[in-house]
């Protein structure tokens, strides 16, 4: 990655991190009984936009790829959050929600994920 | 609802969200081939866990602006799902087993990292108000 490329991913990063912000206030665990319910939507609607961009595959150039896919999403989807959660909603005894988060997320993020992926698929063949 | 956004801590998430995001692009660059084991990945997402685990466990609910630059922002922003959950989708048509593995890998990494971290953090926390106890007794 050439400086400048690695300038306007780490920007679109940034942005992306804040959306994730976002999102977490106006949905707070707080009142989701503790549950990290924006955390997971960030998740699940990130995998969901990078399966997209992925299925576009060469329809887009390289450098938009990157500053979309490393830089925005990248950004704004999150693993330290979910497991640092995960681990302090187990150890508050609240199995049930820890469980959920863990795998919900991974089992949501890659359905996300594989249907963005078919969209963009499609999206490429009609395009072309 | 937008009154739950403090716009000070909002832009500490973005310059942070923009450094981590820096890392990550630097270490893997613009690699997005599918089809190989996401190594990279997976050791940033649990380094990174690790440190946000020492973050959380040592300021708990203080700090809110260290913590969103440095939790939210830094450490969110370098680690990352979306890249991992479109690299299991796409093991998940070609090799099933591999996608599992990596799925299980990753989540046990992940919550391996965290209680480390956690348990780090509350040590940090602990000796600091031992110290400053000792401190005010004299």
């Amino acid at each position: 990655m050439n400086d400048s490329l690695l300038l306007a991913t780490a920007a679109a990063g940034g942005i992306g991190a804040a959306l994730r912000y976002t999102i977490d206030r106006i949905l707070p665990p707080a009142r989701h009984r503790g549950f990290p319910v924006g955390i997971l939507i960030v998740n699940i609607t990130g995998s969901l936009a990078l399966g997209v961009l992925s299925g576009l595959g060469s329809l887009l150039s390289s450098e938009l790829a990157a500053v979309v896919g490393v830089g925005l999403l990248g950004g704004y989807t999150t693993f330290s959050a979910v497991h640092v959660e995960t681990v302090l909603l187990a150890k508050r005894r609240h199995w049930r929600q820890a469980l959920v988060n863990l795998f919900g997320t991974v089992i949501l993020t890659v359905a996300a994920a594989a249907v963005g992926m078919v969209i963009g698929l499609w999206a490429a063949d009609v395009i072309t | 609802m937008l009154r739950h956004i403090h716009l000070s801590l909002l832009g500490l998430v973005a310059a942070g969200g923009a450094l981590g995001v820096f890392a990550r692009a630097a270490l893997t660059g613009a690699e997005t081939t599918t089809g190989t084991v996401p190594w990279l990945t997976l050791l940033i997402n649990a380094c990174g866990t690790l440190l946000l685990g020492v973050l959380v466990g040592w300021l708990g609910q203080r700090r809110a602006r260290l913590q969103a630059f440095l939790g939210t922002g830094v450490l969110g922003g370098f680690t990352t799902y979306s890249a991992l959950a479109v690299q299991t989708a796409t093991w998940l048509a070609m090799a099933p087993w591999t996608a599992a593995a990596l799925a299980v890998g990753s989540l046990v990494a992940g919550i391996l990292s965290a209680m480390v971290g956690l348990i780090i953090g509350s040590h940090i926390a602990e000796t600091h108000s031992h110290r400053e106890g000792a401190e005010n007794a004299q």
